[in-house]
């Protein structure tokens, strides 16, 4: 799937972004834009490329070829200004643990050219929004992974960046905090601001996103919206197919092998799926067929099309 | 003391210290403590026993602390600090928010520092009372206090630079401050121009308060030139806090920092007996050793320059190309400013046929430069570590073959250095600056000197005739990095 095409009021631009570290490419030719209330979010295997793209927008990792644009401005050249819209939390972040949370915070607030009462009362907020209120006078290093995490979102978002880039956010936060991270994301993208979110939760990002980019070895194999996306699971009039079977596969002789249009097939024990075309008549003779061999079949049905059915399709083998 | 408050990483290292509480309190238990043995010993001293004479004591004490807090203790704990941001990763947080390189720098140093500049000011004050209870004028006493002061800020920021490179550079400036202060001085003698930089060493020193220190043009002079050195340094580190691929010396600001240090090799030949460390007269008679090894240190360091030059030419870093001086420029500057050195040298020793015969020694030596680190950035053939056996290989194995051969005859006509030794670039120098002190063991052929240059000129050949890039620009940038 082709990415968007540059639009004019676009936030962030990418143009054949490029990284290298050597022989590596990192970042392959990526390109899309995003415009204000677009929340993208970043799948892949460990090793695709998400963080070193999310590192090359936020304007840490330089490019070894292409352009990015933050509002309208070539990040290489950008100044101050835009460095302040910009927002980057990484999936580890780093902190002065000797210091309080309010007082990290604090020193983020003086790095961003806030005044003091702004600060202040900008602190008291997103502490409160990332359930950390209680925890403002403790010093960082007596957090908990999870906690940490949380302060790394406030330390991104206290300076009210148009621009927020979120590297496995999720990583570390129980169930309730996930819940009401998905909250907090919604309500930013409601507000207006860019999102590029990286994770593997991809319940959770069909949830709050408005697009999604899948990676894979640098390269950015489908970029678009939720729908777009989901929707190329079925989208050439194959889909895969789960078949239980009331036996261990390897007791019985599968047909499937040798079934024309049958591709990707996978046998784990009783379950086994397959790529198949996706029309109901076409199910219906397969199955036919399967029961007219003596297969013992205990369920049989298309997989319900989605994000992970498009993950799935898309051939990337590695599964975090 | 105001810039930590209003700037980021300033005020967090202020915090991290425990902030105005814990600083006050260092300040006033520090001075408390220190007013009291003072007090005790000098009331406890009967007055048969003269108690100036323990004050004498006492300044010298409050002196040499501030010797260990504010160099030494200011200049690990600034390294430390920025080191400990590097490897955590910390810096790459920093990068983020919109606070100018410069601001950075100024943060980290002035910021960690705090507590050293509070113990600094506390012993000023407690040294000014032991000052006039030992008859010794305030202003001498001031005068050691900001030379040391400036000396010591002059430094925090070369290593704020050091320590942004991630190296272990730091260390050595360190060992190199021990080592002057272990050795009496002599090590500043090797190299004038460190004679010149260190300005508590120069003269009769800030450590002869007794002799009354006198402000004269030696320490004028160092002082600017300390300060000129420590704004190139200011530069260069605020570029390399931008990011790690980021060149903190480009070729431009390589060259100005070579002049500076061509300047203080030369005041400190020309003026030796001005700026002689410590007044020690042992020291006189070295100046041609000291005329060689500046040389030599001109030399080294004129490989900045053309090496940012030839990296920025051959491999850019990623996302950071911009139009620069071309090698062969930078080359031609290089040379123009290190024969500056023969300013140091009486008319009588510096005819035109040394200065010229220097000018194609110096351009020989950075054309090879030049050319052995394209072909190491070309060939991805680690280039610093190609450039490093290149000069041993040709600095040091001419000097111990001709050592050899030397040893091996016993002939005395053959005891002297032949022009095998003169291949090395150094030896040369010696050969044809040295001659006026010791005249008997050179001779005035040239083979030495034309075998350099044809070594430059099949580098030359080789680096534009063999090697090619093997890859795009971009691919080669990356790769290096």
């Amino acid at each position: 799937m082709m990415p968007d095409r540059p639009a004019e009021d676009a936030v962030v631009l990418l143009d054949d972004a490029l990284v290298q570290f050597g022989p590596l490419a990192a970042v392959k030719n990526v390109s899309f834009s995003l415009r204000p209330g677009n929340l993208l979010g970043l799948i892949g295997p460990n090793g695709a490329g998400k963080t070193t793209l999310l590192r090359a927008v936020a304007g840490i990792q330089p490019l070894s070829g292409g352009v990015i644009h933050i509002l309208g401005q070539d990040l290489a050249r950008a100044d101050g200004d835009v460095f302040r819209q910009l927002g980057f939390t990484p999936d580890t972040p780093t902190f002065y643990e000797n210091l309080s949370v309010r007082n990290f915070l604090k020193f983020i607030a003086i790095g961003y050219g806030l005044d003091r009462a702004d600060a202040d009362d900008r602190i008291s907020f997103w502490l409160e929004k990332v359930w950390l209120a209680e925890k403002a006078n403790q010093k960082i290093k007596a957090l908990s992974r999870g906690m940490r995490q949380r302060v790394g979102l406030a330390r991104t978002l206290v300076a009210n960046p148009a621009i927020v880039l979120l590297d496995e956010p999720a990583a570390g936060l129980d169930p309730a905090g996930r819940v009401q991270f998905r909250q907090l994301l919604g309500s930013l993208r409601d507000q207006g601001k860019v999102l590029i979110v990286s994770s593997h939760i991809l319940a959770d990002m069909e949830e709050y996103c408005t697009h999604i980019g899948i990676m894979s070895q640098g390269a950015m194999v489908q970029f678009g919206t939720v729908a777009q996306v989901a929707a190329h699971g079925n989208g050439d009039g194959r889909c895969r197919y789960t078949l239980i079977l009331a036996q261990p596969a390897t007791s019985i002789q599968l047909p499937l092998k040798d079934v024309d249009g049958v591709t990707s097939l996978e046998i784990d024990r009783e379950r086994v799926t397959f790529e198949y075309f996706s029309s109901r008549e076409q199910a219906a003779r397969l199955l036919s067929m399967l029961v007219g061999r003596q297969v013992p079949v205990a369920s049989f049905a298309p997989n319900a099309p989605g994000l992970e059915e498009a993950y799935l399709r898309t051939g990337i083998r590695q599964v975090d | 003391m105001a810039a930590p408050f209003s700037n980021a990483i300033g005020w967090a290292q202020y915090q991290l210290l425990g902030g105005w509480k814990n600083l006050a309190a260092t300040a006033v238990g520090y001075f408390v403590l220190m007013a009291a043995v003072m007090y005790a010993i000098v009331a406890a001293t009967s007055p048969a026993a003269r108690p100036f004479l323990t004050y004498w004591g006492f300044l010298d004490l409050f002196l040499a602390l501030q010797v260990i807090v504010v160099p030494l203790y200011g200049t690990f704990r600034v390294g430390s600090v920025i080191r400990a941001d590097v490897t955590g990763k910390l810096i790459e947080s920093h990068r983020l928010m919109p606070i100018s390189g410069f601001q950075a720098v100024l943060g980290y140093v002035l910021g960690s520092t705090l507590q050293i500049q509070i113990v600094f000011a506390t012993n000023f004050l407690l040294g000014a009372v032991a000052a006039s209870g030992a008859g010794i004028s305030l202003r001498s006493w001031a005068f050691s206090n900001a030379v040391l002061l400036i000396f010591s800020i002059c430094l925090w920021f070369v290593v704020a630079f050091y320590s942004l490179r991630g190296n272990a550079l730091m260390m050595l400036i360190l060992m190199f401050l021990m080592g002057v202060i272990m050795s009496g001085g002599h090590i500043l003698r090797v190299i004038p121009a460190a004679n010149v930089l260190v300005t508590p060493a120069i003269g009769t020193s800030i450590f002869d308060m007794r002799a009354g220190v006198t402000i004269d043009w030696t320490y004028e002079v160092a002082t600017l030139l300390q300060i000129f050195i420590a704004a190139i340094f200011i530069i260069a580190a605020a570029r390399r806090y931008r990011g790690d691929a980021v060149v903190g010396f480009d070729p431009v600001l390589s060259l100005v920092l070579l002049a500076a240090f061509v300047m203080a090799c030369a005041l400190g030949v020309k003026y030796s007996e001005d700026f002689l460390v410590f007044r020690n007269r042992a020291f006189e008679g070295y100046r041609d050793g000291a005329l060689v090894s500046s040389f030599a240190a001109v030399l080294l360091l004129a490989m900045l320059p053309v090496g940012s030059a030839v990296k920025a030419s051959d491999a850019p870093a990623a996302g950071h190309r911009k139009r620069t001086l071309p090698p062969i420029a930078v080359v031609v500057i290089a040379v123009a400013i290190a024969l500056g050195m023969a300013a140091a040298m009486p008319a009588t020793v510096a005819p035109r046929a040394a200065i010229f015969r220097t000018a194609v020694l110096i351009c020989a030596w950075l054309v090879s430069v030049r050319c052995v680190l394209g072909i190491g950035y070309r060939l991805q053939l680690w280039p610093r570590r190609l450039m490093f056996g290149w000069l041993v290989l040709v600095w040091c194995v001419p000097v111990i073959a001709d050592l050899i051969r030397q040893s091996s005859s016993v002939d005395p006509d053959d005891w002297q250095y032949s022009q095998l030794a003169f291949l090395s670039p150094p030896a040369e120098i010696y050969h044809v600056w040295g001659i006026s002190f010791h005249p008997f063991v050179h001779d005035s052929g040239f083979a030495g000197l034309a075998a350099q240059c044809l070594l430059a000129l099949a580098l030359l050949t080789v680096y534009h005739g063999v090697v090619r890039p093997r890859t795009g620009g971009q691919t080669l940038a990356a790769a290096t990095n």
